[in-house]
């Protein structure tokens, strides 16, 4: 292969058989679909649409890009592309840390797993090689005792463990993989994934060795620029000056909670009383002992706290998603014991996302008497109690393992379900953030707020200030922003670089480290490829009209807190905008588009 | 008098204080209670408007959960029971 960045080979493992096979990548796919999440995406669908997500014909792919391991500011993000147990799409999960630089100095793009093991094995990456081993003894344990044993067992120094911990083995459907320990690919159930094919781990050992660009002066001028602009002392990701990197993501807590945009109780209210208790302000004071980062991030905005008495803890990272779902969400204001069981969910590997969610719907199924568990708002020791039953799969646990939706459904009450394709919708709640009611809607792998971030322009004024109430303009925000982070998460860029830049100087490094010309229309262009083949991909696995919605919570029921009070969701308004510019025919992709972008 | 609450690195400006007690009257425009703001805490000169006196772009003011950039920005008019809080830029995910 002509192109720059890439190390041009990919393992493709059979753990059905137990071998390994190697090959390059194909030169049109890597150009048409960059990598990471595209050109994981692009494996995925030519294994199928229709394979069972828990059978030996899905394919779990851990990805980097071209961009990754290498001196690109915020390059240490690595994908897993997968077809969803939780929604039955095409999904992507990044994580952070230092696994995806470590697999591009061990000589991979991608890993990619296929069949089903019989007994529990783990994959050990090093050299351009791949050995499978047996992980019978490290079957059963979480994913802090695992990663502890095969760090005594490959390490300590240059290695990467990602794990499974009980969840995934037991098949929850938001069982997540987890990097060194506490970064997690969370979302889409890519855990159970592995927990059905019976890889428990993949451990790569690879010492630093940066690839270098393919234009070397292009490089270090558009390094310097992006650099720049992440620098800069007014933006949320400036090293130790910036909101993002002085608080983590959960400065965001007291922002939502003022415009009325904090989902509250399974978002019956939009605004939280206890809030100021728990953002990253009061975590700051209170709690917060340091603040780790990623390869090639001068951000840190993990933070890491330690905790005492009952939910005494020291963990990695108390960060805004959690935060929101297993406390406002949950009516929860004890701050401790968030840091507590997000743990527990980094220790079991499950989504603590979709965790919340779990929990919050069963609450007011509680409230509501449709189940006979008493599980109260704001409860931490029911809901330490619950996160065991659910990892274990154990009694109502049982139950919550299948996720919101189908919980809901089996509860007998499915409207109580804040879900969107299956998946749970994260911390923002579309009354109050309109934007973000047509990203969830339409994202491709059920409700999220990273296919789409439109908080940037409605709260940061990126790429511009839009008013978050207004639901005028948000399709085709929300279109933009889908099309470039396709293109970010193929790279794999940290989503927070969007914060500071832009198509621009993405397109510039891209140009520098492959040495392929790439303007902003092109970068664009081929955003909204992935963007179209994932979205083709689901329509062949069933998702036609009808399938982009919201809960009527946000469409039926006003806000009643200050900032967006009386204001629903317009989302029919925002739909039918979308879909003009998407050229997309009530959410199907029709063929003409197909092959406009080339993907047919 | 009214209370303005400051939030993220706008604390730290203003020597930790995450409230301020500031005089305004009913009518008065928001841009007059920012003035008075950074005369009563010169560290946040320069974070909150800039050399021209306009708001600086990634700060938003919020009159009860209202950016002001949608209630006639610094001439919005003050009344005498709202919650009126300050960020700067914050982004996360």
């Amino acid at each position: 292969m002509k192109l720059g960045g890439y190390a041009d080979r990919v393992a493709r493992i059979d753990l059905t058989s137990g071998t390994v096979a190697y090959e390059g990548i194909n030169e049109e796919d890597a150009r048409k679909y960059i990598g990471a999440r595209g050109l994981g995406v692009k494996y995925v669908y030519d294994a199928g649409p229709t394979v069972d997500p828990l059978g030996p014909g899905n394919l779990l792919c851990f990805m980097n890009g071209p961009l990754t391991g290498s001196e690109v500011t915020m390059s240490g993000r690595m994908a897993i592309v997968t077809k969803s147990p939780l929604t039955g799409t095409v999904t992507d999960s990044h994580h952070g840390g230092w696994s995806a630089a470590r697999l591009r100095w061990a000589g991979f793009d991608g890993l990619l797993f296929g069949g089903q093991s019989a007994e529990p094995v783990y994959a050990y990456v090093e050299d351009g090689k791949v050995e499978l081993k047996p992980a019978d003894d490290l079957w059963g344990k979480g994913i802090h005792e695992t990663v502890k044993t095969l760090l005594a067992r490959h390490g300590p120094d240059d290695v990467s463990v990602i794990a499974i911990g009980q969840a995934g083995e037991n098949l929850v459907r938001y069982a997540s993989w987890v990097n060194e320990n506490d970064r997690a690919s969370g979302r889409g159930g890519t855990g159970c994934v592995g927990g059905s094919k019976k890889l428990k781990a993949v451990v790569i050992k690879a010492e630093k060795k940066m690839p270098k660009p393919a234009r070397k002066d292009d490089f270090k001028e558009a390094h310097k620029r992006a650099l720049a602009v992440i620098m800069d002392e007014n933006t949320a990701t400036s090293p130790r000056k910036g909101g993002l990197s002085v608080y983590g993501t959960n400065v965001l807590m007291n922002i939502t909670n003022t415009i009325g945009a904090l989902g509250t109780r399974n978002s019956q209210q939009t605004s939280f009383e206890h809030a100021s208790e728990l953002a990253g302000e009061k975590i700051k004071e209170t709690i917060l002992v340091h603040d780790p980062t990623c390869h090639a991030c001068p951000v840190a905005c993990k933070k890491e706290v330690e905790t005492h008495g009952k939910f005494a803890v020291h963990m990695e990272s108390y960060e805004y998603e959690p935060a929101w779902s297993l406390g406002a969400n949950c009516g929860n204001s004890d701050r401790d014991s968030i840091a507590y069981i997000i743990d527990l969910c980094n220790d079991y590997g499950m989504d603590a996302i979709e965790f919340g969610q779990v929990l919050s719907m069963a609450m007011e199924a509680s409230e509501k008497e449709l189940i006979r568990d008493r599980i109260g708002w704001g409860d931490p020791d029911k809901m330490v109690e619950l996160t065991h039953l659910t990892a274990r799969r154990s009694e109502i646990g049982d139950r919550l393992a299948e996720g919101t939706e189908r919980a809901a459904k089996a509860f007998g009450d499915p409207a109580i379900a804040m879900t969107v394709k299956g998946q749970s919708i994260p911390a923002y709640d579309p009354r109050g953030l309109k934007g973000m009611g047509i990203a969830y809607a339409t994202s491709n792998r059920g409700a999220c707020h990273l296919r789409a971030y439109t908080p940037a322009a409605e709260l940061l004024g990126v790429p511009e200030k839009m008013d978050p109430l207004a639901w005028e303009g948000k399709g085709a925000l929300t279109k933009l922003l889908q099309d470039l982070h396709a293109v970010s998460d193929s790279f794999d860029l940290c989503k927070f670089s969007a914060f500071a830049e832009g198509p621009e100087e993405y397109a510039a490094q891209y140009t520098a480290v492959t040495g392929a010309p790439m303007s902003t229309e092109d970068l664009l262009r081929t955003g909204e490829r992935i963007y179209n083949l994932e979205r083709h991909y689901n329509n062949l696995a069933g998702f036609r009209e009808g399938s982009d919605y919201l809960p009527k919570r946000f469409t039926e029921e006003p806000s009643t807190s200050p900032g967006s009070k009386g204001q629903v969701c317009e989302l029919d308004l925002m739909l039918k905008d979308y879909y003009q510019v998407r050229g997309w025919e009530n959410g199907v992709v029709p063929e003409s588009k197909l092959k406009e972008l080339e993907i047919v | 008098m009214g209370t303005v609450r400051l939030y993220a690195t706008l604390r730290d400006r203003a020597g930790g204080r995450p409230e301020i007690e500031i005089p305004w009257s009913p009518g008065e425009p928001v841009g007059t209670l920012i003035r008075r703001l950074i005369d009563e805490e010169p560290g946040l000169q320069g974070r909150l408007l800039d050399p021209r006196g306009a708001l600086v772009p990634f700060v938003s003011v919020f009159l009860d959960g209202r950016d002001i950039r949608y209630l006639g920005g610094l001439d919005a008019p003050l009344n005498g029971d709202q919650e009126i809080a300050i960020f700067p830029a914050v982004a996360g995910g």
